[in-house]
């Protein structure tokens, strides 16, 4: 069932990996804390998101994975509710908004499902210089 | 004969002031001795809570920190004279002098005016941009220079408890933080210098910049002029520490003026002398609290305070009661770090202590002659309650130093240690363990009981997960089955959770998980805690972060379909529908090609937006005068009616006035689960009103008023609660039902399980509401019509304001662009390809 859902994304996102470099998403100030927001990389749905340190003094940690459900075939996951288990120490994970699955956002792998799985991007945060745009969100899409 | 009344006037309205007034009225018995009660209050504000002052800048407001209830006041017959200061006493006459020449008459005079903030003599200390930090005003000032102008650093003159909570206010208005302390580590009464240093590496990963052994020589201002803005303090030595804004928290002092002009004894080091009884050096006046010097001591802690109003009270009363010493051991959360302090350790004792750098953890408890006299716990408050009890001799003094290990790491191999029953566990309230378990044994089955019955809990709150783990643990002694945990963020029930959040008043998911959870939550406890904070009354659910722990569908308010669009509820209260607001609602769903459905709550449902489509259909919405109906979130859906006396010719009462009144009433209600209700014009029944949370059916005379039913995938049919209520009941009883429900159910617990979990069935959940067994429906009732007074509808709100409105973009970087679903048409509408 899972393509007939949309015409495009999940063909793209099951296609040749891309040979494309680091692509500019969106600021930092974009991407709410504790939550992620989709963006188009060469074509491609990604769901980025921004989580909170996981111990105080830490760091924010960013991640990147397919925006489609694997479950559905729906665009949604980026508006999934992120967490953390309760494993020491925490896997970081995103639920999926329509079924409640949980996926480990490092891995991509289905904690619920071991069917399913998410693709992994890579997403770092840079600071451009240059533009003064100030810290800047990129992705490198994986396979 | 009776005897006249005893006239008993009360100097000071503050946190004990307040608990004199409320212990007096509260015990107060027709056989007592008869008095009349004045209080009078220098500051404009009734009663406040001060120990929770730093939550203002962190969302709450002054009502929420408010702790008095004046019109309750004035109605129990207190003259209650707010605004008003006392100039001075004389005792002779028995009279108090007012600032405006006006004079009052007492049999007893209680002094509870409580202390000033120190403020050291240094040159500029009274600069514009220096501040003091202890009334709402002194905040209201900060808050206004603060935000007043291009002003980025603050400096706490002070490094004490309250220097670090007005550290954390300062942290909270956005300002780079720094703490000066004269003497050589942080909180120098309470901690040496291992578990201050400690403490001082907490501090600092909160980027709070600690300048310790910092003896400040003048305050400099912008220029030369004695009343230029504040820039910055010389140390003695000559550094400057640049600062746009200066607050001092550098103790406070008894304010014990007015006692020493009349005469009364007053303490070495300040305060009004008192006895046992918490008499001064005249019969006829008493003092309290933090102005009072008991054998020799002030006790800056409300704790103490507490006790000493309930001695007085007690003794108004007619009754004879002591005050003798308190603990002064103190367990809270400072900028997010668990700090402990207990007992009266010597320099001369031995100690065991644990310091783990890794995880910021140190622990030392002094020992004397093999016996706990105190010690320190920073980072791990483990063990804490034994002790603290092996401190003050409620407990023998054993296996001290597997004690001191955080529990964590001894892994089990653990300490069995029962503590007993003469262990405090409320230092507020100074309630025993035994006491709890003894309210358990009673028959206090859930928290409210249990505070209901030894107000435990009431004061910080502190005590609340102790609490819990103690009525669990007795409760499954008993054999009587208890929730449990939330998640694995939080050890406490969501009932709990929402009582901790509730006593706190936390604003923001960031104070709740540092006060009471850990990690960054998870699917569980971070949707939980946006429905506890929204069932309070805190503000749009998209504001400050909670916005990131709505469920998906709270997040962008509205349904996620099974191919990701949303569909579009507006409310229509009671089922009823104008002509043009069913036009405009067929011409939004004809313009956007939406799928159109009448949904069994009597509502209309459109089908098929997108994302980036539903500000642009909730404008539409909006502007035809409906507003959001909440079929997104766990909230109140609908209140389904009959037409009722209006039209129908068996109707017997006005069914669909009630239900509209009763959904406006409660529209926006966030709950554990959606809840449903109807209102029946006839015993026919037509609104099908036994079938849902709340079912209200006409009778003759009046209402009948049915609780906890729902249909789905369990049915249950609603039961008969009361019969024959009139408007007013009938409103306050629902008031009642669905805020004890909001307040005590677990997650996702819709209300006929819930009711099937409490112990007594109907007549307990009548004893609850309508006679008011756990003493809280005023607290109930409080909490609805707060909830009440802030209802705004969440779509039009969003609509106004471009920081929720950029939530409503598909792709973050291709604003334009938006993913493409397949549809097919099926009786003329459009669908989802199968």
């Amino acid at each position: 069932m899972t393509s007939q859902l949309h015409r495009d994304l999940p063909e793209r996102l099951n296609g040749p990996r891309s040979t494309a470099g680091w692509q500019d998403v969106c600021g930092v100030d974009e991407v709410p804390v504790d939550r992620g927001v989709a963006a188009l990389v060469d074509g491609v749905a990604v769901a980025v998101f921004r989580l909170s340190p996981s111990e105080v003094g830490g760091a924010e940690e960013w991640y990147a994975v397919s925006h489609v459900d694997p479950a559905t075939g729906a665009p949604v996951m980026a508006r999934g509710l992120v967490g953390s288990t309760a494993d020491e120490p925490p896997v970081p994970t995103v639920a999926s908004p329509l079924h409640k699955q949980r996926y480990d956002l490092r891995t991509g792998r289905c904690l619920d499902d071991g069917t399913l799985a998410l693709v992994v991007h890579e997403v770092e945060v840079v600071i451009d210089a240059e533009t003064d745009r100030g810290a800047r969100v990129r992705v490198r899409p994986g396979a | 004969m009776s005897a006249p009344a005893h006239r008993v006037v009360v100097v000071g309205n503050g946190m004990v002031g307040q608990r004199f007034v409320d212990e007096l009225l509260a015990r107060r018995s027709d056989d007592g001795r008869p008095f009349e009660l004045t209080v009078l209050g220098a500051e404009s504000l009734p009663a406040y809570d001060r120990v929770a002052l730093s939550s203002y800048f962190d969302g709450a407001e002054v009502k929420d920190l408010t702790i008095a209830d004046p019109a309750a006041m004035v109605e129990a017959g207190v003259d209650l004279r707010l605004g008003t200061e006392v100039v001075a006493i004389d005792r002779a006459a028995r009279t108090v002098a007012l600032a405006d020449g006006s004079a009052v008459d007492y049999d007893h005079l209680v002094l509870a005016t409580g202390s000033d903030p120190f403020v050291p003599p240094i040159p500029g200390a009274d600069r514009p941009g220096c501040f003091e930090y202890r009334t709402i005003d002194d905040l209201v000032a900060i808050e206004a220079w603060a935000r007043g102008g291009d002003r980025r650093t603050g400096v706490v003159v002070g490094g004490g408890l309250l220097g670090l909570e007005a550290a954390n206010a300062l942290r909270h208005l956005g300002l780079a933080t720094h703490v000066v302390e004269m003497a050589d580590r942080l909180m120098p009464q309470q901690l040496d210098v291992p578990a201050s240093a400690m403490l001082h590496r907490w501090v600092a990963d909160l980027d709070v910049h600690c300048h310790l052994g910092f003896a400040t020589e003048t305050i400099v201002g912008t220029d030369d002029a004695l009343d230029a803005p504040v820039a910055g303090l010389v140390r003695a030595g000559g550094e400057l520490l640049p600062a746009d804004i200066v607050v001092f928290s550098a103790g406070v002092r008894p304010r014990h003026g007015l006692a020493a002009a009349a005469g009364l004894a007053i303490g070495e080091r300040g305060g009004v002398i008192v006895d046992d009884r918490c008499l001064t050096s005249d019969p006829d006046i008493s003092a309290v609290g933090e102005v009072a010097c008991h054998a020799g001591r002030v006790y800056g802690l409300v704790g103490p305070g507490y006790a000493m109003a309930a001695v007085v009270a007690a003794r108004v009363r007619g009754e004879d009661a002591r005050f003798e010493g308190a603990d002064t051991s103190t367990k809270l959360k400072l900028l997010g770090v668990d700090v402990a302090s207990f007992g009266t350790p010597s320099v001369h004792d031995d100690r065991v202590e644990f310091t783990d750098p890794a995880t910021g953890v140190h622990r030392r408890v002094s020992l004397s002659g093999g016996r706990v006299t105190g010690g320190v716990l920073i980072g791990d408050l483990s063990n804490y309650d034994a002790l603290h009890a092996m401190s003050t001799g409620a407990m023998e003094s054993a296996e001290v130093p597997r004690l001191v290990v955080p529990a964590a790491l001894t892994d089990g191999v653990g300490v069995a240690l029962e503590l007993p029953d003469g262990a405090q566990l409320c230092s507020c309230n100074n309630v025993t363990r035994g006491a709890c378990r003894s309210a358990v044994a009673d028959g206090a089955r859930t928290m409210a009981d249990l505070t209901a019955a030894t107000a435990a809990g009431t004061g910080c709150g502190g005590c609340v997960p102790d609490l819990a783990k103690l009525l669990r643990s007795e409760l499954d002694a008993l054999g009587i089955e208890s929730k449990r945990s939330l998640c694995a963020h939080f050890d406490v029930t969501r009932q709990e959770l929402f009582d901790l959040i509730r006593f706190h008043r936390h604003r923001s998911w960031r104070s709740v998980v540092e006060a009471h959870g850990r990690g960054r939550g998870c699917e569980i406890c971070r949707p939980a805690v946006a429905s506890i904070l929204a069932s309070l009354g805190n503000g749009h659910v998209l504001d400050g972060d909670q916005a990131g722990l709505q469920d998906t569908n709270d997040h962008v308010l509205a349904n996620m379909q099974r191919n990701g669009t949303y569909s579009v509820v507006p409310r229509v209260p009671g089922g009823e529908i104008t002509p043009d607001q069913l036009i405009a609602l067929g011409e939004i769903a004809r313009d956007f090609d939406l799928y159109t459905k009448i949904t069994g709550a009597q509502r209309i449902d459109l089908f098929g937006a997108r994302l980036d489509q539903l500000p642009a259909i909730w404008a539409r919405v909006v502007a035809a005068g409906m507003e959001s109906g909440h079929a997104y979130g766990k909230a109140l859906r609908t209140v389904k009616s009959c037409v009722g006396d209006t039209w129908c010719r068996y109707g017997v009462q006005d069914s669909v006035t009630m239900a509209i009144e009763i959904e406006r009433r409660y529209r926006g209600l966030r709950a554990p689960h959606k809840l449903k209700g109807a209102v029946s014009g006839c015993t026919r029944e037509c609104a099908e009103a036994q079938s849902k949370d709340f079912g209200v059916i006409a009778t003759e005379a009046g209402w009948n008023l049915y609780l906890c039913g729902n249909g789905g995938r369990t049915p249950r049919h609603a039961q008969l609660f009361a019969v024959d209520l009139d408007d007013e009941q009938l409103i306050t009883y629902l008031d009642r039902f669905l805020m004890f429900y909001v307040r005590t159910a677990d997650r996702l617990e819709r209300t006929a399980p819930w009711f099937e979990s409490l112990e007594g069935g109907m007549d307990y959940l009548r004893s609850v509401i309508i006679d008011d067994a756990l003493g809280i429906c005023d607290e109930l009732e409080a909490d609805m019509a707060r909830h009440i007074e802030r209802y705004r509808c969440e779509w039009t709100e969003t609509l106004d304001d471009p920081d929720r409105l950029k939530y409503f973009v598909e792709f973050v970087n291709a604003p334009e662009q938006h993913s493409t679903p397949v549809w097919i048409t099926e009786r003329d509408q459009r669908i989802p390809a199968r």
